[in-house]
């Protein structure tokens, strides 16, 4: 299948779920970092207590790079631990994301003439993670969240290779801002 | 006085530990490494080591070390080792699996524990993504080049076809530097020149031709990752095999009489 069209798909239904399911909040994000983009865009809802999904698109400036980098992500967040003091509501989390980096030439095989499948999908990363937010309750809720984390590479990588390979200098980090929309 | 609470504590530990490890990272598909040139860099070191050597002395082949790295820095402790007999180290290629920032960075890490210069030809994975340019970076520009050590010839090219554009391998570089001399010619590839999957018969006989013509004792490739030894026209072809498989490939110099063997480390 197409996986422009299978993105859009998804995207469009979880929109969909957004704006039917108004009981619990949904946020807008912006994030620095994290392996999606030097800043990304995005949408977040908690289902539960437990369970939130965020849609983002990234990009990397040219001028970052020696070309742009666009990217598509979807972030699974499960909530471990959730404090509230005085005004604030806290969360330590884990999450796991997937994304895809859209162009042609990080496909290696439609960017090479090799024959079909002779290499593997190389647009398309997981990423493992731990964050912490801490928001503002009330009228017009807002906050900060950190996240730390390593993409599928380098855990495969660790893994197969403990001594040597020190993880902590793979270990990426970001940081971003939310705010509550009444959707 | 303040009170810290033990949720303060917690909270404080936890942004602590996740913001101490780690650095912002925009993405795994961005090209800027350090700007080294390890190749043209290390054909100098060379150079430079070209008088500790009398004419008997040994090359290192490494090659596919892709996420072996355990396997990789096992074969640097060996090289190390040995030294004061080894002139410098090849690796014929695919040091990554998509050409990614990441993996070239765990290589770089890894061979700068070496101590000897090593020069890279580049291999087909390293050659996805933004390989090419991470590559042009840290080891050189030119993806074909060639210096002479002792009075023999090395010759190094990019014959990854289905991942470059333009000529690959470009037949007439190949001609003018095998000329260049009528010493001990070696020719360092990623991909075997007799790869029928990836050249038709008349390029894998016009590069034939061009081995005999010009009097090449060994093709050296890289690519398939069990090692083996064939022939190519008059030449020796030697295939180095990846890291995980435990063997370094040594070729040895004696004024005109060049040896090899497969060393299991």
């Amino acid at each position: 299948m197409n996986l422009k069209f299978f993105l859009k798909k998804i995207i469009l239904l979880c929109f969909m779920i957004f704006k039917n399911i108004t009981y619990s909040a949904s946020y807008f994000k912006i994030q620095h970092a994290g392996e999606i983009g030097y800043y990304s865009l995005g949408l977040s809802h908690n289902f539960n207590y437990v369970y939130s999904l965020e849609i983002f698109h990234g990009i990397v400036p040219a001028y970052m790079n020696q070309r742009a980098i666009e990217t598509v992500s979807i972030k699974n967040n499960f909530n471990m631990f959730i404090f509230t003091k005085e005004r604030t509501l806290n969360k330590i989390y884990s999450g796991i994301s997937f994304y895809h980096v859209k162009g042609k030439r990080y496909d290696p095989n439609t960017s090479t003439t090799a024959p079909n499948n002779y290499y593997r999908k190389g647009s398309i990363r997981a990423q493992l993670y731990l964050g912490v937010s801490t928001m503002i309750t009330g009228r017009s809720s807002h906050g900060l969240y950190f996240e730390s984390g390593v993409n599928d590479i380098v855990l495969i990588n660790y893994v197969n290779n403990l001594q040597n390979i020190e993880i902590q200098k793979y270990t990426f980090l970001a940081v971003g801002y939310c705010f509550y929309l009444n959707l | 006085m303040i009170k810290i609470r033990l949720f303060d504590y917690f909270l404080f530990l936890t942004i602590l530990f996740i913001v101490s490890c780690g650095r912002f990272i925009y993405s795994p598909y961005m090209s800027n490494i350090k700007d080294v040139k390890l190749n043209g860099l290390n054909i100098l070191s060379i150079h430079e080591r070209e008088s500790k050597f009398n004419n008997n002395y040994s090359i290192a082949v490494i090659s596919d070390s892709h996420n072996y790295y355990r396997d990789l820095e096992l074969q640097i402790k060996y090289i190390n080792k040995n030294k004061e007999k080894i002139a410098f180290v090849v690796h014929t290629g695919d040091a990554t699996d998509l050409g990614l920032l990441v993996e070239w960075e765990m290589f770089y890490n890894i061979i700068q524990k070496l101590e000897v210069p090593i020069v890279m030809v580049i291999g087909n994975h390293d050659l996805l993504t933004n390989g090419l340019e991470i590559y042009q970076q840290l080891f050189g520009y030119h993806l074909d080049f060639s210096f002479v050590f002792k009075g023999s010839n090395f010759v190094f090219i990019n014959n990854n076809n289905w991942e470059s554009t333009g000529d690959v391998p470009d037949i007439d570089y190949i001609n003018d530097e095998l000329r260049k001399t009528k010493a001990n010619s070696i020719l360092f590839s990623h991909v075997s020149l007799s790869d029928l999957d990836r050249f038709t018969k008349s390029e894998v006989e016009t590069t034939k031709k061009l081995i005999i013509q010009n009097n090449v004792g060994y093709v050296i490739n890289g690519h398939d990752h069990n090692h083996n030894t064939a022939s190519f026209g008059n030449a020796i072809q030697l295939t180095t095999g990846a890291s995980v498989k435990g063997y370094i490939l040594m070729i040895h110099i004696e004024r005109n009489n060049i040896e090899h063997d497969f060393i299991r480390i």
